[in-house]
């Protein structure tokens, strides 16, 4: 390739062109109000820290159950703030700083996933979709918590997001889909199956660990 | 039972139901035994799940560990604000996804060369003109004036190419202002260049000299001729091109409005732009 060069080659002599600038109509330039915390580089830390740092735990708990990994998790909620960070014009000007924070953090698991190849990743398969009983018994509460979240480390990818965003982080549907980038009917429809597929990995869990027996349910595969 | 509400049920215990439907929802699930039993599988499953994924130990030292890369990156580059919003709608304008794999905020010449070269990939020698320079100069190149001035934009524009403003604002969506217009050099080659924008969204109009057996025809077929000039379209990830040749000038119009739209706009401007195209000055 070329060595890379921008130039702005520079301004060509004026003369007045007061007609055609008369004759064109303009739009106000929109742009935003100064804002004192974008000026002053200390108080933009604080309200930074003060407006993104509470949900920390929270962040490292979806990205602990999206990876499945805790130095993965660690270091994607640590990658997560720093974009954060750098982007932090938009995160001010979004209306649910939350559900951008989360956004950044799936897309730095994303990252790493891409980034580390061995990563392993139920995402690929929908198999388990397919294989869904009708009507799952309701087993949840005779496993541990290891059980269950065993059973939801099962779960293909997007649809264990999605049932993670709703039922856990406890976000309404459009957050889900705008921390996802995923249209509203998307995400019902993933949280459908994919709460649909978590009974059915529970059933299968229980049976594996001897808590369930018996004959399946009638319609279950 | 009849009407069973089974694919309302996420939605009712999401509290998602639209008020209308959510008597019909309840009254339903009084009376049929079938879908209460699902529904109240579902609900506790929910408890359980939510119960057991917060049962967990946060990592001692999370807090101080993003602390001391938000000091890192702090410390070591004190920042200018306006130049940081700027980088900001860049990474809006890429999408965070690409901007990631770009590592936006650290782009080094190559790593923007070796970017587009990856994302041009698919488009063929010429389209990847007009490609570059919106690529180098409208996204990457942060070149623009940092207040809207027309006087300004006409001026480096150059008076002989000054009616290519009306032409495209003319035409630009809704919401979109013709913030730039200049000449501009990406690898040796001179563009005379105007930018549209909306927010984080970015359109181009690009006009380049041939060079000897430059054309679009060579090895693209052209997507519309309504004006009577054969017009080319490609995509690049989520970046729309769409041209056309003169007898002296490649044309480009690159954003990322979808393929139909980038097309038609150039399509209506077609024309106007051939026709001023003699009178250019690059
Ligand atoms: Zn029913
Ligand atoms: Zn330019």
């Amino acid at each position: 390739m070329f060595p890379l060069q921008v130039t702005n080659l520079g301004r060509t002599p004026w003369t007045g062109l007061d007609q055609l600038i008369r004759s064109v109509p303009i739009l106000p330039f929109q742009r935003k109000p100064a804002d004192v915390r974008t000026t002053d580089a200390q108080a933009r830390t604080r309200s930074f820290d003060a407006e993104a740092l509470p949900y920390m735990d929270d962040l490292f708990r979806m990205a602990l159950r999206m990876t499945r990994d805790r130095a993965r998790a660690e270091d994607a909620v640590q990658e997560a703030y720093l974009q954060a960070w750098k982007s932090f014009d938009r995160f001010e000007s979004g209306t649910n700083g939350r559900a951008w924070l989360y956004k950044v953090l799936f897309n730095c698991v994303h990252h790493q996933r891409r980034k580390w190849l061995r990563f392993p990743s139920a995402g690929d398969s929908e198999e388990v979709l397919e294989t869904l009983a009708a009507s799952p018994l309701p087993v949840a509460d005779k496993l541990s918590d290891a059980q269950v979240l065993e059973a939801l480390d099962q779960i293909p990818d997007d649809y264990r997001a999605v049932v993670l965003l709703v039922d856990v982080e406890e976000f309404a549907y459009k957050d889900a889909s705008e921390v996802l980038g995923v249209p509203i009917g998307t995400v019902m429809s993933r949280l459908s199956r994919g709460r649909k597929a978590l009974r059915a990995k529970l059933e299968e869990t229980a049976r594996s660990y001897g808590i369930l027996k018996g004959e399946r349910k009638e319609g279950s595969s | 039972m009849s009407n069973h509400v089974l694919p309302m049920l996420d939605r009712f215990m999401d509290g998602e139901l639209p008020p209308r439907d959510l008597a019909g929802v309840a009254k339903h699930l009084a009376d049929c035994p079938e879908c209460r039993a699902e529904h109240d599988a579902a609900v506790q499953t929910r408890a359980r799940l939510r119960q057991a994924a917060r049962s967990f130990l946060p990592p001692a030292n999370l807090r101080s560990g993003i602390e001391s890369r938000l000091d890192a990156e702090r410390k070591s580059k004190p920042r200018i604000w306006l130049p940081l919003a700027i980088a900001a709608s860049v990474l809006a304008a890429l999408g965070l996804n690409e901007a990631w794999q770009t590592d936006y905020l650290r782009l080094t010449p190559e790593t923007q060369t070796a970017y587009v070269e990856t994302v041009s990939r698919s488009l063929t020698p010429v389209m990847r003109v007009g490609f570059a320079d919106h690529l180098h100069c409208t996204i990457f190149g942060k070149n623009f004036a940092q207040r809207f001035d027309l006087q300004e934009i006409l001026k480096s524009l150059g008076l002989r190419n000054a009616q290519l403003y009306p032409a495209l604002a003319k035409h630009i969506p809704e919401g979109y202002q013709v913030i730039e217009g200049h000449k501009c050099e990406v690898q040796g080659r001179r563009y005379l260049h105007l930018v549209a924008r909306k927010g984080d969204h970015f359109i181009s109009l690009l006009f380049t000299r041939r060079g000897s057996g430059e054309a679009f025809e060579r090895d693209l077929r052209s997507v519309a001729n309504e004006t009577g000039i054969p017009l080319y379209a490609s995509g690049a990830k989520r970046f729309q091109l769409a041209g056309f040749e003169t007898s002296g000038f490649l044309v480009f119009l690159v954003s990322d409005l979808s393929a139909d739209r980038n097309l038609s706009m150039l399509s209506t401007m077609s024309a106007e732009l051939a026709g001023v195209a003699d009178k250019l000055e690059l």
